[in-house]
């Protein structure tokens, strides 16, 4: 009878300690998975070219009905007198010349803001915020950062979820009926 | 410390109560229902450059030009094509479920055989052509060598499949049949007019359709759609019941399908009443004195079932229109006698003909085949009295029979007489794309590509306005082990020492193009080739002694019976003739629709109380040719002593999707000939209700 008196509440405690660095410390490790991108992509290095000035939109742009192109396509980086050859030594370009440009492989880059195939989302209807409200803010970046996959659902961890969209629809007085986003 | 029993339960339980204070049970409780809609049966969207490539629809309605729209070269969607002239941007449903159906269950993997035990067996092309080389070659030059069934009336494809039957030395060419026949069996045999039938919707400022449901099913659905859409028209419906066209129209009157011929010259009475005449037309008169006796106004409510004041009212709304359009036309879309299509045509002439708006004369499509039949003369070939002949012995039956895209023992009225006409028959060969339930009741199956992965083309579909010529190029590999028919036809033709002069399919569709003066790369880039070119329409006759017997048999007391007047709805969601409704399109349809499994029969609330039946009764329809099964519905939409059924149901073949679902109605259709015209109809069956 003494000897559980002695012990107390100090298990419960530790109990709970311990959880919580489980919880907030090593299980958001272990829930994503760290993987990077397929080519070392910079940034900022292409908002500085020497000989060319770039911009935002030469790379991502709307197409002319209107709909969004993402991630520029092998045509646009190797066309142009871009990377239709070597411009530098680095490995980076080497592997995105060699590896995907020359053989015509689609450069399999992960998205950190993949929505689900039954959202319908359309970047024309948005573009009067900044793309950094919802995307990572890589403009001037020169590393691209890790991409974090959510071991379960398979989704990337900046995924916005459905309440984010409905917070900034209910704020901005656009609907949030159902079929608005789901067709 | 020692840790004991007590001491980890302790630990235990503070872990559980703290893993509420962190992401844990909240994160996995997320993820989990998130993963639980990661079904991985669902197709994803493939990543890659999005692009669009233009097509030509060819599933049984009429052709007009699409676009599919493709990531990396795979076809993931279809839209309609703004700069076709037939699609205007619009699309219907069957041809929105196109690039789904290219997948489709039924598919036709590769050439199969048939053995004694009823099964098929895959075959090789080079076998299937030497199966076929050593058939055909005795029966060379023989009058029943072989026959040719052809589901598209629009292709170039005709050409060489009727060139190949003529070379046999056959001239059983035929199209199953359809409005379009009925009505130029009318124009060209009756009225000795010449060229097709136009429709100058754009031109138009009324519309007056008359049973046709130009909106949903008939002609040029999508076109007609548009200009409606763009108020280029005003729009009356006259018709059974409250089709889509009724429910868009700007006023819908009920009218029985029988009465709608009567209509058409009820109206005729008062727009020659306000004094105008056709002096051209050759025996003007006795049409005129015919009318004049028999559709005073109270006659014509008798016959239309409309008051005195509504039929004036409408004659009078034609009248003021600057260029009015009557369209007739069947629900279903075929099986019409003449008498309709006549006194329609009559109306036509008579309110204008040849200017801005109306009806119009289209020239037949130039020949690059010169001694193929033209399609001019392969349309008046009638399908069903040769199936009638050769079944019933009074003609020889074909050793070879072709069906090209045709699924006659699904949509023609008596299955059994068909499928009599096909045990006559020993060797029946299907070039479909899909197992329907022809191409199961055949000897030997020759994959044609399906549309997305083939050449072809289209000349003035049927509802069309002014010539026109579209053609596409293929928009994918093929997925199956096929061969374009054209071009396996013209293969098989010179091993059988057939001279037909044209290298491939794609150089006659070409050589087609040159000869309208075309531009190929326009074509294949999904324009429309068009032309104001109209045809003379010939010495017009209103009378003479078969419109005579047409007119007289028309206007016979009906017999008075307490049967139901059969109206079976033909809407492109439910499919066409050759192709069944798709997977894709079953979103649109009510559960009540299919409920039990069991097709739904429209009535409204006084017929109900005539028959003794109320909402939700299962009945059978009979007639002497058997009976179908459906589910009573209560709508104040259908007119009394009408029951109206839709088409597309009850297949047999195809795949699971619509394989045994509902019933077929066509199988109880009574086929009757008119008199004066000769022509083959079943629209006006008239059934008997018998509650299960």
């Amino acid at each position: 009878m003494a000897k559980k008196k002695k012990d107390g509440i100090l298990p419960f405690v530790l109990g709970v300690i311990a959880i919580l660095i489980l919880g907030w410390w090593i299980f958001p490790h272990i829930i994503f998975s760290e993987q990077e991108q397929p080519v070392h992509f910079n940034h900022d290095q292409h908002m500085n070219l020497e000989e060319q000035e770039l911009k935002c939109r030469d790379c991502h742009f709307f197409r002319n009905d209107g709909t969004f192109n993402g991630r520029p396509d092998n045509e646009l980086c190797a066309g142009s007198g871009c990377h239709d050859e070597m411009q530098t030594e680095t490995a980076a370009e080497s592997k995105l010349v060699n590896q995907y440009l020359e053989k015509n492989r689609t450069i399999p880059w992960k998205s950190y803001q993949k929505q689900p195939d039954n959202v319908y989302f359309s970047h024309i209807y948005h573009k009067k915020f900044d793309c950094s409200s919802c995307h990572l803010d890589l403009g001037y970046s020169e590393k691209l950062p890790s991409y974090h996959e959510n071991r379960i659902t398979g989704y990337s961890k900046q995924t916005m979820k459905m309440h984010e969209c409905e917070r900034c629809h209910a704020q901005e007085g656009a609907s949030n009926a159902c079929f608005i986003c789901h067709k | 410390m020692a840790l004991d029993r007590r001491g980890f339960l302790k630990f235990a339980a503070g872990g559980i109560a703290g893993s509420l204070f962190t992401p844990i049970p909240w994160k996995m409780i997320d993820d989990v229902s998130i993963w639980t809609q990661n079904w991985s049966w669902i197709p994803n969207n493939p990543e890659g450059k999005l692009s669009s490539k233009p097509s030509l629809v060819k599933l049984g309605s009429s052709e007009y030009g699409i676009l599919i729209q493709t990531v990396n070269g795979q076809p993931i969607t279809a839209s309609g094509n703004p700069n076709h002239g037939l699609s205007l941007g619009g699309i219907d449903p069957l041809a929105a479920s196109s690039v789904q159906l290219a997948y489709s269950p039924s598919r036709i993997k590769q050439p199969l055989q048939k053995d004694s035990s009823g099964k098929f067996n895959p075959i090789s092309w080079n076998d299937a052509t030497k199966l076929l080389q050593e058939k055909l070659e005795p029966v060379k030059g023989r009058q029943d060598s072989v026959s040719f069934i052809s589901g598209d009336e629009t292709s170039s494809a005709n050409e060489i499949m009727a060139a190949f039957t003529y070379k046999m030395g056959s001239e059983n060419y035929y199209f199953p049949p359809s409005d379009e026949q009925s009505q130029l069996t009318v124009w060209h045999s009756l009225m000795k007019g010449s060229g097709n039938i136009g429709y100058d919707l754009e031109d138009s400022d009324l519309v007056l359709a008359m049973g046709a449901n130009i909106l949903d099913s008939w002609g040029t659905v999508t076109r007609n759609q548009r200009l409606f859409g763009q108020d280029k028209y005003r729009l009356i419906y006259t018709g059974p019941t409250q089709t889509n066209t009724a429910v868009g129209a700007n006023k819908f009157l009920p009218v029985q399908s029988e009465a709608q011929g009567h209509l058409a010259l009820a109206l005729a009475y008062y727009v020659m009443q306000s004094g105008i005449t056709i002096q051209n037309i050759k025996r003007f008169r006795e049409f005129y004195n015919f009318v004049t006796q028999n559709y005073d106004p109270r006659q014509s409510k008798q016959k239309t079932g409309l008051s005195e004041d509504t039929v004036y009212g409408l004659a009078k709304e034609l009248l003021s229109a600057q260029n009015p359009l009557i369209i007739m036309g069947s629900l279903k879309g075929e099986g019409e006698s003449g008498f309709p299509f006549y006194a329609a045509l009559c109306l036509n002439l008579l309110l204008k003909f040849g200017n801005k708006g109306g009806i119009k004369n289209l020239p037949a499509p130039p020949q690059v085949l010169q001694d193929s039949p033209s399609l001019q003369e392969l349309k008046k070939g009638n399908l069903y009295p040769y199936i009638q002949d050769v079944a019933n012995e009074n003609k020889n039956a074909p050793e070879i029979l072709f069906i090209y895209e045709a699924n006659p023992i699904y949509s023609l009225p008596n299955p059994a007489l068909t499928r009599k006409f096909f045990d006559k028959i020993p060797l029946k060969v299907s070039f479909s794309p899909f197992m329907d339930e022809t191409a199961a009741e055949s000897d030997l199956i020759l994959p044609t590509p399906y549309f997305l992965e083939r050449y072809d083309d289209s000349f003035t579909p049927f509802g069309s306005g002014k010539t026109n010529y579209s053609a596409a190029n293929p928009v994918q590999a093929p997925l199956t082990n096929s061969r374009n028919t054209p071009d396996f036809l013209l293969d098989l033709a010179s091993k059988l020492r057939l001279d037909i002069n044209i290298g491939s399919y794609k150089s006659l569709l070409q050589k087609k193009a040159d000869l309208l003066n075309a531009d190929w790369d326009s074509l294949i880039k999904g324009n429309m080739w068009t032309k104001d070119q109209f045809e003379d329409s010939g010495e017009i006759q209103f009378w003479n002694k078969n419109i005579e017997q047409m007119l007289v048999h028309a206007n016979s007391p009906a017999s008075n019976d307490n049967k139901l007047y059969l109206v079976p709805e033909n809407k492109l969601k439910t499919g066409t003739d050759t192709t069944a409704f798709t997977p894709f399109l079953l979103k649109t349809f009510h559960d009540e629709e299919f409920e039990d499994n069991l097709i739904y029969a429209r009535i409204n609330g006084k017929t109900a109380r005539k028959n003794n039946l109320r909402d939700k009764d299962r009945i059978h329809l009979v007639t002497p040719r058997g009976r179908c099964k459906a589910r009573i519905i209560l709508e104040e939409d259908v007119i009394t002593d009408a029951i109206v059924v839709p088409t597309g149901f009850g297949h047999t073949s195809w795949d699971k999707f619509s394989r045994n679902v509902g019933d077929n109605v066509n199988k109880i259709m009574l086929v009757k000939k008119e008199k004066g015209s000769g022509l083959i109809h079943w629209n006006n069956t008239k059934v008997e209700i018998e509650k299960i």
